[in-house]
Parts: structure tokens; C-alpha cells; sequence
């Protein structure tokens, strides 16, 4: 591995779902992602960002071998994955997490936290069971609980702290990459601002890359280094943070960058002069 | 805002100085039975809305944002369900009339949108169908008649080809057109009180951006009072005149919306605010939280309700209940502190959130446990 090498790339990745009909005969194709390119570096947050159905959660299931693309490349350390031995990919899963957007079902409800901890160590392949104790104990108390904690069950705690529970879920098999697909959504505001600051501490702390997918652009920008826009299938621009923000070339980026309601009154109004020349509608009142 | 109403508007009997006050909420308290007991939902609601304006209820999941407006509209079951306090509107207290009176004010006088378009249309009949059916309910007139009136409706929503559309089902249309088609359903009866409950939460930026352009083009063509729920300040900015922040069940913090965004008063406005990243928040900095979570309704403190995520929070706080304070002419205030300038002095210059961030951050973490 070279310095600068990106950790996780996708290069031309394409995938098409087929419809059929009732009787099971092709009726139509859907090009769900389209010759999507992007490359994420060591450390880094690439935000991907679009409205429904643009392609930008598909394209997060197939980065995490969830679903296979129709062409194109999934290149993890300069190796494409579909190159990879039954044993690399297994490797690739636990180097690869995610993270859900509904914190309520993405955690088993009949499991305590720790055999659900667990649980994602023994797929993995972890023997040694002091091994995976000591993993599931360090993981739990990066996210701001303790071992007592282990013994409980997913309803005893709240929304975030349950998304927490998903981060610290993600943590155990030590990645390199995390894809947080919506991971912040369905949380209330101040919540979300506790997660967002966990994910920028943990990322710190461990190096970790994040391919951080979200509808929400204002949160995007807090997070990410780079930001990928979709639309329809197709990434439509891609630029560092700042410059998407300042200078959105694409006529997409733009109208999704003007739709944003502001809530702040400076921002508001420096939203305002800088997109002057797009008819100022909202923003202004 | 308000003033600037077309006098040839369609209920143009107002006079453009002084809007008609639409509703007058006062001491509104709704309790709720459930299986863990009884609970307050809300507590000593009071708000009005005057013609063409827009007020805006703000909180997190379960501040009562919801159990408000439902309790406007008598929709929770009142087997278990207990509304005290007065609900005026038309000069009636929709509080005390008959359900059979208060079926005729659903859907007709006053009309509500909710967050899910998808749920809340029924999905075996046609667009148009349920909209003919919500004009016949409140005003007698020919099928062909309705049936024209639906259309226009639609087209009013800003839908393409409305005579097509309206034998379509809910499933051939998208979110966006969904939404579209329960405002013209919302609408269609000419409502003098509109209440949308997250009406955009459902959908993308651009469609939301659409949809609130649609619900304030329509406010103003009709004069039209309404009450907007979101837990997006952003949308608040956007659409409405005034604003009321919840928490807990009560109201925090009242008054417009440009005073309330630009001067937040209440600690727990001031974290809001502060948490919720913008084009212009600091990236290299901590977002500022609120420590902790919201209490549950069965367990509310006895003093101030929000002392325990407060950093400006004294033992005074915690023992005595707080009462919502007129600080202004229409700005009140639920807060000792914020009342006798204490919070601006502990905090800084209230409009200076990024050099003093208004919640400690290095509280920012575990705070939950």
C-alpha cells in the first residue's frame, strides 16, 4: 500500500434491477446506479448525498457487499473485491461496517446488547473468547457506556442511545471503513448533534474512513471532507466541502444547495447574496 | 406580514389593519390514560392565530407539538383522553360542542395535513374519489360539480394534468404529489384554519422547498390561518410569522419568529439552535449539544422542567415551577433566568452562538447515560 492509496474505491459501478410481471417476465429495467466513480482516503468523510431514489443508498449496499453490482468495480486497498477468496471476504465485511439509519430495527430485540456485540465477533471468525470480550468491553465504553450496560435489552435505551449501540457495533471487528447510511435521520436534533460529535471523536481517535450517505446536506457538510451529489443514478458533481458549498457547478447541486431552509438568521442571509443571481424566493422573508 | 393581505383577497370582509383572530387557544391541557397511567400530554397551552398568518409549533419528539394540534381538532379517543382549557374558534368552544358538531368543523372550517401522504390517503380509492367525497360531506352539490371543483383544486396544487391525475390511486403518485394532493384535500373546503403536522418531513429538500412554497402561496391567496408543526427550525424560518417552542408538554418560549431565531431567549431554544448544524457552522469545532435526553412524560420534574440538561440551571430552577413570562409585547419567555437577563450576561451576546456556544460541550458526550 502506497501513502495517499485510497482505502475504499468504486469505480464504474452499475447496477440494474429487473422488473417483472406477476408471471415473472422482464418487463422493464431500472438503472439504479450508473457508472458511479469515487475514491475515499485513510481518514477521510466522503458525503454522498441526493433525494430518494437517486441511487446513493444502493450505491452503499453494494460498497458493503450486501448486493452485487451488474458491472464495474468495488477496489478495497487496490484489490477488487470480486477478486477476493472466500477468507478475504470475510475479512473485507468486518474492515467495512455500517451503520443503520432506524436504530429501533437494526438491533435485535430479543438479544442484550453484549450476545448482540457478540454476535457480530463470532461471524467474524473471533475464537479466542477473551479476545472478543475484551473488544465488545473497549467498543461499548468508546461510545460512552460501561459493561454494565451489556446485560440490558435494546428497548431499555432511547433512540440515540441505541444508534450509539450501532456505532459501537460497527466498532468491534476493528474497520477501517465505516458507510453510515443515513445514520443520523431519525434522530431529533440535539441528539444528533451528540452523535455527529461521537463519530468525529471516534474517527480521530482510530484513523477510521466514512462514507457518510445522507439526504440532509447542512449535516453532510459538517461532516465530510468531500462531497459526491446524485441524481438519477449518476454522480453529478463531486468536490471538497467548501468549494460544493461556494461554487456548486452542476444545475442539480444548485437547486438542492437553494432548497435548504435556513434556520439561522446569518446563514440565511449570507445564503441569500451568495445565490442572488437564482431568484431569491425563500431565504428572504 | 400579516398586513400585507390583498384586500380583494377571497374573504376580503377583513380589515388588512387588524386581522381576524381565526383561534384563541387558552389553558389547553390534555391528559392521557395510557396502561403505565395517567400523563399530561400538554399543559396550560395558550396561542391564537389571526387570518393569513402562520405560527409555528417547534419541539423534539414528544414535547406535545402533536397532542396540541390533535387536541385542537378532538382527534384523540376520548375514552381515554381528557381536554381541559378553551379551544375558540368562530366564537365557539370546540371544546365543549358534540362530536356530531365537531365533524362538521373537520375537514370544513378547519383541516389538518399530516407527515405521512401515504397513510393518510386511502390507498383502494382514486384521488378523486376521496376528494369528491370530502367536498359532499360539507357542501351539498352535483357530482359533476364536485367532481370540477376537484380538479381545480388539484390544479391549484400546482399538479400537472389534474384530469388524469384524478383517476389515479395514491400508489401511482410520488411523496411529492401525495402531499400536493392532501392540501388540495385540506384545502378544498376552503378552510379558515389550516393545521399541517410535519407536512414535509416525509419528503426530499426540493419537493419540501415546493410544498411550503405551495402551503404560503395558498395561506395568502385565501387568507387562510395556519398552524405549522415541525421539528425543523429551518421551516420555521422559512414559513412562519410567529412561533411557540416546546418542551416537555409546555410551551418554552413564544413570540415572532425573527426575534425567536435571531434572540433566543430560553436555554433550551438557545441549544436547539446551537445543535442544529448550518452553512456556516464551524467544522472544526464540537457541534454544541444539549446534555442528556428528554425526561418521560410519567417522570416530569417538579421544578423547571428543563433544569436538568440546563447549563445555566440553580437549585431555584429545580424547585420552582416555572411560569411563561411576557418579556415583550408578544414575546414571552418560561425561564427565571432568561426573564431577568441572567442567561445573555452568563452566555454572552446572545446572537454570538459560535464564539459562546450556549450549551457547555464538554458536556457534549455521555451526557445520555
Amino acid at each position: 500500500m502506497t501513502e495517499n492509496a485510497p482505502v475504499l474505491e468504486a469505480r464504474e459501478l452499475t447496477k440494474t434491477f429487473t422488473l417483472r410481471n406477476a408471471i415473472g417476465f422482464k418487463t422493464s429495467e431500472v438503472h439504479a446506479v450508473d457508472g458511479v466513480s469515487f475514491s475515499i482516503q485513510p481518514g477521510e468523510t466522503y458525503g454522498l448525498v441526493g433525494e430518494s431514489g437517486c441511487g446513493k443508498s444502493t450505491t452503499g449496499r453494494m460498497l458493503q457487499a450486501l448486493i452485487e453490482p451488474t458491472s464495474g468495480d468495488i477496489v478495497f486497498h487496490g484489490q477488487p473485491i470480486s477478486e477476493f477468496s472466500r477468507a478475504e471476504q470475510q475479512s473485507y465485511r468486518s474492515k467495512v461496517q455500517m451503520i443503520f439509519q432506524d436504530p429501533n430495527s437494526s438491533l435485535n430485540p430479543r438479544k442484550r446488547i453484549g450476545s448482540i456485540l457478540n454476535e457480530t465477533l463470532v461471524i467474524q471468525g473471533i475464537r479466542d473468547k477473551a479476545e472478543r470480550r475484551k473488544r465488545i468491553v473497549s467498543a461499548i465504553e468508546e461510545v460512552g457506556f460501561g459493561e454494565e450496560h451489556l446485560v440490558r435489552y435494546p428497548h431499555e435505551f432511547s433512540g440515540g442511545q441505541r444508534q450509539r449501540i450501532g456505532i459501537a457495533r460497527a466498532l468491534v471487528t476493528h474497520p477501517e471503513v465505516i458507510l453510515c447510511d443515513e445514520a443520523v435521520s431519525a434522530l431529533d436534533v440535539s441528539i444528533q448533534a451528540q452523535i455527529l460529535n461521537l463519530l468525529n471523536r471516534i474517527q480521530e481517535e482510530h484513523g477510521l474512513s466514512y462514507l457518510f450517505i445522507s439526504h440532509d446536506l447542512s449535516v453532510v457538510r459538517y461532516v465530510a471532507d468531500r462531497i459526491g451529489v446524485m441524481c438519477k443514478g449518476k454522480l453529478v458533481e463531486e468536490a471538497p466541502v467548501d468549494e460544493l458549498f461556494a461554487h456548486p457547478k452542476d444545475e442539480y447541486t444548485k437547486k438542492l444547495l437553494d432548497s435548504i431552509p435556513h434556520a439561522h438568521p446569518r446563514a440565511a442571509a449570507a445564503a441569500a447574496t451568495a445565490s442572488g443571481a437564482t431568484a431569491g424566493e425563500g431565504g428572504t422573508r | 406580514m400579516t398586513t400585507t393581505v390583498e384586500p380583494n383577497g377571497a374573504h376580503g370582509a377583513t380589515d388588512p389593519e387588524a386581522p381576524a383572530r381565526v383561534i384563541t387557544v387558552s389553558g389547553l391541557t390534555t391528559r392521557l390514560a395510557t396502561e403505565q397511567g395517567d400523563v399530561t400530554a400538554v399543559e396550560d397551552i395558550d396561542f391564537h392565530v389571526d387570518a393569513g398568518e402562520v405560527l409555528g409549533i417547534v419541539g423534539e419528539s414528544g414535547c406535545g407539538k402533536s397532542v396540541t394540534a390533535e387536541s385542537v381538532m378532538r382527534l384523540l379517543d376520548e375514552k381515554t383522553a381528557d381536554y381541559s382549557g378553551t379551544v375558540e374558534f368562530d366564537g365557539t368552544d370546540l371544546l365543549s360542542v358534540s362530536e356530531s358538531r365537531m365533524r362538521q368543523y373537520r375537514g370544513g372550517r378547519i383541516s389538518m395535513i399530516f407527515q405521512d401522504p401515504m397513510s393518510s390517503l386511502n390507498p383502494v380509492f382514486t384521488v378523486g374519489q376521496q376528494l369528491i367525497e370530502t367536498i359532499l360531506i360539507h357542501q351539498p352539490m352535483s357530482k359533476e360539480a364536485a367532481k370540477q371543483h376537484a380538479i381545480d383544486a388539484l390544479e391549484q396544487t400546482g399538479i400537472a394534468d389534474p384530469h388524469a391525475r384524478i383517476n389515479d390511486y395514491p400508489h401511482q403518485l410520488s411523496g411529492g404529489m401525495r402531499q400536493r394532493v392532501m392540501i388540495a384535500m385540506a384545502l378544498i373546503c376552503e378552510p379558515a384554519l389550516l393545521i399541517a403536522d410535519e407536512p414535509t418531513t416525509a419528503l426530499d429538500v426540493t419537493t419540501q422547498a415546493q410544498i411550503l412554497r405551495l402551503i404560503d402561496d395558498l395561506r395568502r391567496a385565501h387568507d387562510m390561518a395556519t398552524i405549522l408543526i415541525t421539528h425543523d427550525l429551518g421551516v420555521v424560518a422559512e414559513v412562519c410569522d410567529r412561533v411557540m417552542v416546546m418542551y416537555l408538554g409546555e410551551a418554552v418560549e413564544a413570540g415572532p419568529v425573527r426575534d425567536i431565531l435571531d434572540n433566543p431567549q430560553h436555554p433550551y431554544t438557545r441549544g436547539l439552535l446551537a445543535s442544529t448544524p448550518g452553512v456556516d457552522t464551524d467544522r472544526t469545532q464540537p457541534l454544541p449539544t444539549i446534555p442528556g435526553r428528554v425526561p418521560t412524560l410519567y417522570d416530569v420534574p417538579a421544578g423547571c422542567r428543563f433544569a436538568a440538561r440546563c447549563p445555566f440551571a440553580e437549585d431555584a430552577c429545580r424547585e420552582n415551577r416555572q411560569q411563561l413570562t411576557e418579556i415583550a409585547a408578544g414575546r414571552s419567555v418560561r425561564c427565571w433566568k432568561a426573564v431577568d437577563g441572567l442567561i445573555d450576561a452568563e452566555a454572552g451576546a446572545p446572537n454570538d452562538g459560535e464564539s459562546a456556544p450556549p450549551t457547555g460541550d464538554h458536556r457534549a458526550e455521555g451526557g445520555e447515560r
